[in-house]
């Protein structure tokens, strides 16, 4: 878990936690594409939480809820 | 019993007619119903019609004339924005003219600030259309959210009124909001994507002034429940005081185009992926409901008719076309029952109640008082408005 600004999940964090446990782990905090949540599930992620990637436009925090296409 | 526009009885109606046979303009759509002001002349043409070939001389530039106009004000626009980080502030509802204006300021390589005004009611299409705008162009957006429990208790103040422009609340926000930014970051531009081509007419008893707070607030301080904290008031001081003080100008470049609806669906749809959502101001739902039941069927206001007249007067559509489009519902029967339910439960309103406030008959605006100019109140400040342009520069 990490909180803005908004570069992108702890990846490093994710690998350790990864190697660490034997549950499905689900990375959340900091997604700011859709390159980010891919990097995360490509490394091994079960699920991938993201909020402000939807809900802000930088670089004023222009609220505008939106659905970035695949 | 829910109140309902019915045209063919209005129009036999003669006091829905203010006393007169139905009458409607040779040229436009115009016509009695509704409005208590229109005029004819010996030829059956309304004075709107006379209306806006002024506005359209004083304020239209075509060919040439317009091109060189316009590049005058980008490169006046550009310099002033020199070492800032925009060079203008724009608005932007995601529909076709402040979307197209968008897309132009791209193609001239301005530098806008694009503001946003999120009052609760942005329909998904809006906010997707916004949202492909920002993408395409790069441009940085700030939006103003409003507090919606105040918005909703100010809304509700004029539905409770009885008073004709609801939108007020809206658009006296945005005119602040936009006024308040430009100063914010120093600029001097304001684009404004308003323009005679498509909506140069609106008869006065249609709307409010969109600048008096005063009325603004005497109307929620005798309906409201709530306390405007939040809600961004701006009035003729504040405007005075921008427009003085600042030198903040507010420029409508589309005049100097040949703005074409047609042509500006076509670009934006193809260079910005916007989509059509079906009616002039149809971006958010409130006014969409507004426009197409509570103004009709309140007060027989149907705004097409002084939007196509518009089209019609600049040679875009022929009256048959405008006549054809007035013939179709104003709402699909199954679309206004769910936009009804949607919008009464927003509010926090029974059926009963929004009925009952239907059926009231229509307050003018004035009775709950008015702002004076600044300049009426203090008749010396007329002495600064030939430096207006030298001040604040």
């Amino acid at each position: 878990m990490r909180m803005a600004p908004i570069q992108g999940y702890d990846l490093e964090l994710l690998k350790q936690v990864l190697s660490a446990v034997q549950i499905p782990v689900v990375v959340s905090g900091g997604a700011s594409s859709n390159q980010d949540l891919d990097a995360a599930k490509l490394i091994g992620a079960s699920g991938m939480a993201a909020g402000t990637m939807f809900v802000f436009q930088r670089p004023h925090n222009a609220v505008l809820i939106s659905y970035s296409k695949i | 019993m829910i109140k309902e526009y019915k045209e063919a009885e209005l129009k036999a109606d003669t006091a829905a007619n203010y006393g007169r046979q139905y009458q409607q303009c040779s040229i436009s759509v115009m016509d009695t119903i509704a409005d208590p002001d229109i005029t004819f002349d010996e030829n059956g043409i309304c004075n709107y019609y006379y209306e806006f070939k002024c506005l359209q001389l004083q304020n239209v530039f075509s060919g040439t004339e317009g091109e060189n106009k316009l590049q005058e004000l980008i490169e006046n626009i550009k310099t002033n924005g020199k070492g800032k980080p925009y060079d203008c502030i724009t608005g932007i509802s995601g529909g076709v003219d402040s979307s197209y204006l968008v897309l132009k300021a791209k193609e001239w390589g301005l530098r806008p600030l694009i503001l946003h005004f999120d009052n609760g009611w942005n329909t998904e299409m809006a906010v997707s259309n916004i949202n492909n705008i920002i993408k395409k162009t790069g441009f940085d957006l700030y939006t103003l959210v409003v507090n919606w429990e105040e918005f909703k208790d100010l809304q509700l103040s004029y539905i409770k009124a009885s008073v004709v422009d609801i939108e007020v609340c809206t658009d006296l926000a945005i005119g602040g909001t936009m006024q308040k930014l430009a100063a914010k970051y120093n600029l001097k531009y304001i684009l404004s994507g308003n323009n005679i081509a498509t909506e140069a007419i609106m008869p006065h008893t249609w709307i409010f002034n969109k600048a008096d707070y005063v009325n603004l607030l005497n109307i929620h301080n005798k309906f409201g429940t709530k306390s405007l904290k939040t809600y961004p008031l701006y009035g003729f001081k504040e405007q005075y005081l921008y427009s003085i003080g600042r030198g903040i100008k507010t420029v409508r470049p589309l005049n100097l185009l040949d703005y074409n609806k047609v042509h500006a669906k076509k670009d934006i749809t193809e260079k910005l992926e916007w989509k059509d959502y079906g009616g002039k101001h149809y971006e958010s739902t409130f006014t969409k409901f507004y426009q197409a039941y509570v103004l009709p069927a309140k007060f027989n206001i149907d705004k097409r008719k002084a939007h196509l007249s518009t089209l019609i007067f600049s040679g875009q559509i022929t009256k048959e076309e405008a006549l054809e489009e007035l013939n179709k519902p104003l709402y699909q029967e199954s679309e206004l029952k769910i936009d009804t339910e949607y919008v009464l439960k927003k509010f926090g309103l029974t059926s009963e109640e929004f009925q009952f406030y239907m059926k009231q008959p229509r307050i003018e605006h004035s009775i709950f008082g008015t702002q004076k100019f600044l300049t009426q109140r203090f008749p010396l400040l007329k002495l600064l408005k030939p430096f207006k342009h030298f001040i604040g520069r």
